[in-house]
């Protein structure tokens, strides 16, 4: 029994009048619902994003990072080993690089059993350096992913992400301060690859019987975090990052903060969902730019799709954002060069590395106006 | 002749009423301690926190180069910092950016190390309620004529201090604990030095005598640190210990800058806190202390080209062939008679100079 509806209730004229005009009530409250949630685009009803992870300590380090020749000749070899591979991964070409930089290599077979197509069966394989620790005690671990694009891929090709992973293993190998094992991963087939990756690091299954993934035969600690690259030149307009997973999880908003304050830091030109922040966020054009982020954050969360690979990592506890970089085609205004997106990614992870635990200060439900501003559950 | 110390420090009762020569006087007046300690506290771990880590180990470093030995020294140091796999210069600690002094060195001796460090070995240090088993480079052998320099430094609030990210040392333990050190007189003066948020709330309720207390904010107000290392990417030092080292580099042993200077080491348009101090139980001058009574081990040596007349109070004296100049000299003042009977000690050995 409704408590307006109980009869023991004495009748007050509250609950009788909200029953006698509850139409107009409801429609009203509606309205009003919709009208306050567009009204959240604006700075007056958001917040502004801080950290909550003292651990972190964003953006303090100066980097190091001068490898980007090194990229670039990573990339040019690349490209020609890839002009054998037209449809597969030029496994023995990474295999052979991971393994020269002195990483712990491994392949990972995984093979998919169609379930819509009569008994077709695809097999795959990802690649992955483990980069161990000189002085931790390896109980943790941060990714650094890619997905690898063949040619014939429908989908733009990532081999400068694959340059770009190289060069900072060889950076990374070099340093003394890794408190955390890095693993460096190259998977196939998109989400396939990520997906069983992560199901045989984990020992766990999601419908039994469809993916079947494999055994892996090396493996760290627990991992902290993921970076997943989708870096489509070597030389970049702007690094867009992407946060939906799957069915609309989100990673710790520590993450993406940290991802926002590095690129400032390096001064690369960031973005959330292609928009990058109005310079008038008070005016109505501000408003109105913020509340196209918000709603496309929106559609896209609805639609329980992850927006990369990063998404697949959000349901074992790993927080991970896709860091996306589209070709600057050639336009004389800012581009990003490798060099900064290294010393990006070198900044991230090592903020990563003063970590203790895995994020959990900060939101892991939030809509996201801009890539400053925040606004939580 | 080994009785003679012992006669020289009994009769010390009376000296200062029967002390004629200036010199003489002024070689007992002020100074009142004996011998110094130091307790040298961080509380906080992990890497984000290594400036509370420069921190202690520079005062430590400031501290023995005044000379107290690193036996009266107890050094409680929560992280080790230098072999966090973190630092990016393994086996170093500095506390300034440009990384003139590695302040972890290769002689430094942590008595109390890591998960040591907790309130309860803190209080039974400072009582001395230790058990037998305990080394003795981990007691605090103090007597009533140490001045002691006791300093913390992490992470506090109103009213606490944080041990370790698990527990919490309030005012009122740390009250009590000094005035356990005063009945069981275990310290002539000590100076109690904070740094941390919020310090000023940790003397509140301090009730023993002879303490001066310093600390680096008010109730309200948070500590700040000093300046980013960027090539290890911390915090490297905090404000009030900076400028306490600035000033403490430039004393030597022989200085006679005062306490009193010393207070004013960090004015609120540097520290950006204010700094409280807490004087209300110290009952001599700021100023006519010497920073190195509390920060170094002073030997106090004055040389006379003349001989003292120190008179003689009514102690009996062993008579023997073998101490014949003693007996010379005592009996030099007229009413002396040498008596053949020992005495005893005092089980404390009590001595007052003024």
């Amino acid at each position: 029994m409704g408590l307006l509806t109980d009869p023991g209730v004495e009748r007050s004229r509250l609950p009788a009048m909200l029953e006698k005009h509850h139409r107009p009530i409801c429609l009203t409250l509606y309205v009003l619902g919709i009208i306050w949630f567009l009204a959240l685009a604006h700075n007056n009803f958001n917040h502004g994003t801080y950290f909550s992870e003292n651990a972190l300590l964003p953006g303090l380090v100066q980097g190091d990072f001068e490898g980007d020749s090194r990229a670039l000749q990573y990339l040019d070899s690349l490209k020609m080993e890839v002009e054998k591979y037209t449809s597969g991964m030029p496994y023995p070409w990474l295999v052979g690089q991971l393994t020269q930089l002195g990483l712990e290599t491994y392949t990972h077979n995984f093979t998919l059993n169609y379930p819509l197509g009569h008994g077709k069966v695809f097999s795959g394989k990802n690649v992955y350096g483990i980069l161990r620790a000189s002085r931790g005690s390896s109980t943790e671990a941060i990714v650094v992913s890619t997905p690898y694009r063949p040619p014939s891929s429908l989908l733009q090709g990532t081999a400068p992400s694959v340059a770009l992973m190289l060069a900072m293993a060889h950076f990374f190998s070099k340093q003394v301060y890794w408190a955390k094992d890095l693993i460096f991963l190259v998977t196939e087939h998109e989400q396939l690859g990520a997906q069983a990756w992560l199901q045989a690091y984990h020992r766990t299954e999601s419908g039994a019987g469809i993916l079947d993934y494999g055994d892996l035969e090396g493996r760290a600690g627990a991992i902290q975090a993921a970076i997943n690259l989708e870096i489509y030149s070597s030389q970049v307009s702007h690094i867009d990052v992407k946060v939906e997973g799957l069915n609309g999880q989100l990673p710790n908003l520590d993450l993406v903060n940290l991802i926002h304050r590095l690129c400032q830091r390096e001064t690369v030109y960031h973005t959330f969902k292609n928009k990058g922040d109005h310079p008038q966020p008070e005016s109505f054009h501000g408003w109105l730019h913020q509340l196209k982020t918000l709603f496309a954050m929106v559609t896209s969360q609805a639609s329980g799709v992850p927006t990369g690979n990063h998404g697949l990592f959000h349901r074992y506890g790993i927080a991970a954002v896709t860091l996306e970089g589209q070709d600057s085609q050639g336009r004389n205004r800012r581009y990003v060069s490798m060099h900064q997106l290294g010393r990006v990614l070198e900044g991230v992870c090592r903020s990563l590395n003063n970590l203790l635990e895995r994020f959990h200060q900060s939101f892991f439900f939030y809509l996201l106006p801009s890539t400053n501003r925040y606004i939580s559950i | 002749m080994k009785f003679f110390p012992l006669i020289f420090s009994a009769c010390f009762f009376a000296l200062s009423r029967a002390i004629t020569d200036i010199g003489m006087q002024n070689f007992v007046k002020g100074k009142t301690h004996t011998n110094n300690w130091a307790v040298l506290v961080d509380t906080s771990r992990f890497w984000f926190n290594y400036r509370h880590v420069a921190n202690v180990l520079s005062m430590y470093r400031s501290v023995k180069r005044l000379g107290i030995p690193d036996s009266q020294i107890i050094l409680m140091v929560a992280d080790d910092m230098a072999c966090n796999p973190r630092n990016p210069r393994p086996a170093t600690v500095f506390n300034n950016a440009h990384q003139h002094i590695n302040v972890y060195g290769e002689d430094v001796e942590v008595d109390y190390r890591g998960y040591e460090v907790t309130v309860e070995n803190f209080v039974r240090l400072l009582t001395g309620r230790l058990t037998p088993s305990t080394p003795r480079s981990k007691r605090l052998l103090t007597d009533d004529g140490s001045n002691i320099l006791i300093y913390m430094t992490g992470h506090g609030g109103d009213g606490f201090l944080k041990f370790q990210d698990s527990e919490e040392i309030t005012n009122v333990e740390l009250a009590d604990a000094f005035e356990q050190m005063w009945q069981k007189q275990r310290y002539n003066e000590i100076l109690f030095i904070i740094d941390t948020c919020q310090a000023a709330s940790m003397y509140e309720h301090f009730y023993s005598p002879n303490i001066l207390a310093i600390a680096s904010s008010l109730v309200g107000e948070d500590s700040l640190s000093h300046h980013v290392d960027p090539a290890i990417g911390v915090y490297i030092i905090d404000r009030f210990t900076y400028y306490a080292l600035e000033f403490l580099e430039k004393v030597t042993p022989g200085s006679k800058d005062s306490l009193a200077q010393f207070l004013q080491v960090c004015p609120k348009r540097v520290c950006i806190s204010t700094v409280g101090v807490r004087r209300d139980l110290y009952k001599r001058d700021p100023n006519n202390v010497l920073v190195t009574e509390f920060f170094g081990s002073v030997r106090n040596v004055e040389l006379f080209d003349h001989v003292l007349d120190i008179p003689v109070c009514g102690i009996d004296v062993v008579g023997s062939e073998g101490n014949k100049t003693i007996d010379k000299t005592l009996t030099d003042s007229p009413g002396m008679k040498k008596r053949g009977s020992f005495v005893y000690a005092k089980q404390l050995p009590i001595h007052r100079i003024s």
